[in-house]
């Protein structure tokens, strides 16, 4: 076993790519004060109105279409993982393996690995299989959960081909100790608790330093009994049982007026039992054990007219499976990636963002061969922002990276925001992206081969969009509706070769078309009574256009499996007083489940409902009692062929606080 | 099927077709039942391993065309999880679906589900089936860990295991000559290098003859000679997975006279061993899938082939006892739909057809 230090055996100024980027951020910084002289106006600009921590995501990212998804969450939502929350509440498609098995997100037609999760700015995809577990992230670990939809190359480089979920952690503001304590009891053997302790320091309005610490633990049977269709008789769900422990620390510290130092660590460890296709007789007993590392460390800058992020985070991915045939098979990797970026105030209509991202990836596979497998990547971006006559605001941005000393497609994007009225926006972007192959695809060995000659994958993607926000009397409204159309060139796909085994191949080109609707009402009475719906439609054709020798000429103009056309989502709440009524219904078009279109997964709908209750004790204690019903019309429903769902269950959520 | 049992149909089938003729002058209300392979044959599509996406499809020969998805249309639920073979056999269709542990059994006619023999009647991995006599079946089974082969004898009244043969490691295909059956151990998940010989009286093993390495398919010839074609065997280095040739042994097809190898021509090279060998009507010709051909060998040669027949690769073989036709199966992956060939015994294409995902082999 390799120690953690021959990791880090690159002499740093020695490595090229390295020195580039530092030069390049030393530049950055060495600007500042030209731009500080160019602006005659001392008042407090970046600050004043909105507090920006993330200059990308909420001021460069103003022609796109982003999607908060706490806000329509009924129920307990931090007791759900992320895949639960993105299948009910997010134009996402959720593309999984049945209740505990590997989710992925696809979003706008696009493949399983194009919307990457960002959390606190950091990629975590993974290196090995350009996927991350949907399931296995807590709910109760996120603060802010955001979906952006469309091409993002520019601001946040490879692999954000469909869009990107964007996830926070924040230290919220406090003073004292605070806490938190969650139980959780649900069907099938599900259990879950959690803890939230946090202790701030707050000088005057301002917070000084603040540390918040929360774990989990969770462990569910998920044994639960469906009619098998493909043995024709009742059976338990078996082997399918998920236990689940993580740490969450963070620590914030002002170090003064303009600068705060943030570190956070996240520490989770999963044991995930695979149960396989209901159709099979025999069970290959298959398990997988996850842990993951994910430390980082942010610094921020904030002066009158600039604002500096620096961040470095070190994210470490241990994964083993075993089953019946193979035994133990391990799979390591370590990602560091550093990222240093400026945002820059002119005047009030126009920003500028330059950002250097630096990031290098190692994996140990077993059935690497004798390889180890790694990539130095270092990418530039900048984009820059002008409003014009008070309605209009233009952004443009661009990004190059250098990936082992081969450049990368360039990534440039256009996006125009305009104020059409006093409740109309309209909006429109046009972008590239790429994605690059993942470790597995270069190189795999055995039977079957991975194929180090593969090309990225790339494509341009373009959307149009209105939102309005009415409000009448008690009523706020927002709608909006976006249409989009996604060019994805040398899409990878693994086929079979002469004789046994696959190989991963550039082969096809696909044109992913559709819109997306949401609507948003809210009904206040008071602060004590109201009552909230969202809704959501989206329409999804994701085809292949274009097959080159090695893939099936068959396949041409069909519809990319587990590619619903039709999605539907929708959700309402009820605030009385101490009581919250919830429902949330997801109705699910049919999708194919084989490339020439042959073979149908059944539509299928699930209404959930829950009921809270909210009793404050006293001003420094309160206990939530929330219990869910879900799927209460006990459909029977496989979320991908082979891998029933479970009929209707219950949870019940005991949450108590104090301060 | 056999030679013999052709023999036995084919005999009342013109029986038959006399009765027919003239009962259908007086009485056209009853028409005779389409005999085996008369009216049409299946074809098995195996589906991708771990997708449950497993079909059947008929091929009528009036109409020229192929139906898909018999089993599921006609009884409203799915086949399951990789079908590894089909086996017509009193006029019943025992459809062997591997990875559901279970073989369906349906009307030869109708399509409709007759019995399903799965876990709980004692079947854990089945691959072939054979059919002794009307009440009695034998199913090669690869049991759970793959290696532990065993021929389960299931009483086709009951539809349930009433023994259990053990019989070496991944039993394959087997036949019925001479009243002896004869069992190829392809190795399963480990490797072999018999043909078991068993009385289906006793339900015994009378012989073990040892042949090449993982021996899969068997035919019988005009002469009542036996011919196994295997794949040899193939050695991995547990650190690089290449493949070690010095370990490794080729594929080969052998010829067995009176229970005794007279014959075993070896495959030029490791990795590429003759598979799925079928016989013609005539029984002096044999095909079998072998780099990446179909190739035609007469039961005289004592060498292999230097050219196929065929000069492309399919996933699934067989010939049409009926006609003579070469059939193949064409899979171009494991997740779409694959094709069905028809060609002459002179190598030319006849006509193809859309199958289900994967066609590995036919029933008749």
């Amino acid at each position: 076993m390799k120690g953690w230090r021959s990791y880090f055996s690159i002499n740093l100024f020695s490595n090229r790519i390295l020195s580039f980027g530092l030069a390049l951020s030393i530049f950055c910084l060495a600007f500042l004060p030209a731009v500080g002289q160019l602006s005659s106006n001392d008042t407090v600009k970046v600050l004043q109105t909105v507090e920006i921590t993330d200059s990308r995501l909420q001021l460069f990212s103003s022609g796109d279409q982003i999607s908060k998804i706490l806000p329509q969450a009924t129920g307990y939502p931090a007791s759900s993982n992320l895949s639960q929350l993105l299948m009910k509440y997010s134009a996402v498609n959720v593309r999984s393996y049945g209740i505990s098995g590997l989710s992925t997100a696809s979003l706008r037609g696009s493949g399983s690995n194009h919307t990457p999760v960002f959390w606190e700015g950091i990629n975590l995809q993974s290196s090995m299989n350009g996927s991350l577990d949907l399931t296995l992230m807590p709910a109760f670990f996120l603060d802010e959960i955001s979906l952006q939809h469309g091409s993002l190359g520019a601001l946040y480089g490879a692999g954000t081909l469909g869009g990107a979920i964007h996830l926070g952690s924040a230290v919220q503001p406090t003073s004292g100790i605070s806490g938190k304590l969650f139980q959780q009891l649900g069907s099938f053997g599900d259990r879950q608790t959690g803890v939230q302790l946090q202790y701030g320091n707050q000088r005057g309005a301002a917070q000084r330093s603040a540390v918040c610490v929360r774990a989990f633990y969770r462990q569910a049977d998920n044994d639960f009994p469906y009619y098998n269709i493909y043995r024709v008789r009742p059976e338990q769900r078996q082997h399918a049982g998920i236990n689940q422990k993580g740490i969450l620390a963070e620590f914030y510290q002002k170090l003064s007026p303009q600068q705060n130092l943030e570190v956070k660590y996240w520490l989770q460890d999963n044991y995930v039992e695979i149960p396989g296709v209901a159709a099979a007789g025999i069970s290959n007993q298959g398990t997988q054990t996850d842990l993951f590392h994910r430390m980082v460390a942010k610094w921020t800058l904030t002066n009158t007219n600039y604002q500096i992020h620096a961040r470095t985070a070190i994210l470490g991915h241990r994964l083993v499976y075993t089953d019946n045939v193979i035994e133990n098979s391990l799979n390591e990797a370590i990602s560091w990636i550093s990222e240093v970026e400026g945002t820059f105030y002119f005047n009030e209509k126009q920003w500028l963002l330059v950002g250097n991202n630096h990031n290098y990836e190692q994996a140990e596979v077993s059935s690497y061969g004798a390889q180890l497998a790694q990539r130095h990547r270092t990418a530039l971006f900048a984009s820059y922002q002008a409003q014009f006559h008070e309605r209009l605001e233009a952004t443009v941005g661009l990004r190059e990276t250098l990936i082992d000393g081969n450049w990368s497609p360039i990534l440039p994007s256009l996006s125009l925001a305009y104020t059409a009225g006093e409740y109309w926006n309209l909006r429109t972007k046009v972008a590239r992206s790429y994605n690059l192959p993942t470790f597995n695809d270069l190189y795999w060995s055995g039977v079957s081969r991975g194929n180090p000659n593969l090309q990225p994958e790339s494509g341009w993607g373009a959307d149009f969009g209105v939102e309005a926000q009415p409000e009448y009397n008690r009523w706020k409204l927002r709608g909006s509706f976006t249409t989009f159309s996604n060019w994805f060139n040398n899409w990878l796909q693994w086929v079979p070769q002469e004789g046994l085994g696959w190989s991963p191949v550039n082969v096809q080109r696909v044109w992913a078309r559709g819109l997306e609707a949401t609507a948003n009402a809210q009904y206040e009475v008071n602060t004590d009574f109201f009552f909230r719906l969202w809704g959501l439609y989206s329409y999804t054709r994701s085809t292949k256009e274009e097959i080159k020798t090695g893939g099936n000429p068959a396949e041409l103009h069909k519809q990319l499996i587990y590619t619903p056309v039709h999605q539907g989502k929708a959700s309402a709440l009820l605030h009385y007083h101490h009581w919250e009524l919830g429902s949330t219904i997801n109705i699910i078009g049919q999708q194919f489940t084989d490339d020439t279109n042959n073979q149908l997964l059944a539509s299928y709908a699930t209404t959930d409902i829950s009921l809270a209750y909210h009793w404050q004790i006293n001003d420094s204690h309160q206990l939530t009692v929330n219990s869910s019903l879900n799927n209460i019309f006990n459909h029977e429903y496989e979320v991908r062929r082979g891998f029933p769902m479970p009929g209707r269950n219950y949870q019940i959520n005991l949450i108590y606080q104090f301060n | 099927m056999n030679r013999n049992l052709w023999r036995t149909f084919a005999f009342w089938a013109l029986f038959l077709s006399i009765q027919t003729i003239s009962i259908s002058c007086n009485d056209d209300d009853n028409p005779a039942p389409p005999l085996a392979g008369q009216a049409g044959y299946f074809i098995v599509n195996e589906g991708g391993f771990g997708n449950a996406n497993t079909s059947l499809s008929y091929y009528d020969r009036q109409k020229d065309s192929v139906l898909n998805n018999v089993f599921s249309n006609t009884n409203n639920r799915p086949m399951g999880d990789q079908t590894q073979s089909m086996t017509v056999f009193d006029d019943r269709g025992f459809i062997v679906v591997q990875n559901s542990s279970k073989i369906e059994v349906i009307d030869r006619e109708t399509f409709e589900s007759l019995a399903t023999i799965g876990i709980d009647e004692g079947i854990v991995s089945p691959r072939y089936f054979l059919g002794i006599n009307p009440t009695k079946g034998y199913v090669t089974d690869w049991g759970a860990d793959g290696v532990s082969g065993t021929v389960k004898v299931v009483d086709l009244n009951s539809y349930q295991v009433t023994a259990t043969i053990p019989v070496g490691a991944g039993p394959n295909s087997l036949i019925n000559y001479n009243n002896l059956v004869y069992v190829a151990n392809g190795g399963g998940l480990g490797s072999d290098n018999t043909v078991v010989v068993i009385d289906p009286q006793t339900d015994a093993i009378v012989q073990s003859i040892t042949v090449g390495d993982n021996p899969s398919s068997l035919a019988v010839d005009a002469n009542g000679n036996i011919w196994v074609a295997g794949g040899g065997k193939l050695v991995y280095d547990p650190i690089d997975f290449s493949v070690v040739e010095a370990k490794s042994t080729p594929g080969f097809i052998a010829r067995l006279e009176n229970d005794e190898v007279a014959l075993t021509i070896p495959a030029g090279q490791i990795s590429v061993g003759p598979a799925n060998v079928n016989i013609d009507p005539t029984g002096q010709i044999l095909y079998f899938r072998y780099k990446g051909g179909i190739y035609a060998m007469s039961t005289d040669n004592t060498s292999l082939p230097t050219t196929p027949l065929i000069d492309q690769s399919f996933y699934g073989l067989g010939v049409d006892p009926v006609s003579g036709e070469i059939l193949t199966g064409q899979a171009p992956n494991f997740s779409s739909e694959g094709s069905f060939f028809r060609y002459s015994t002179t190598g030319n294409i006849i006509q193809s057809y859309s199958v289900g995902i994967a066609p590995n082999g036919f029933a008749f």
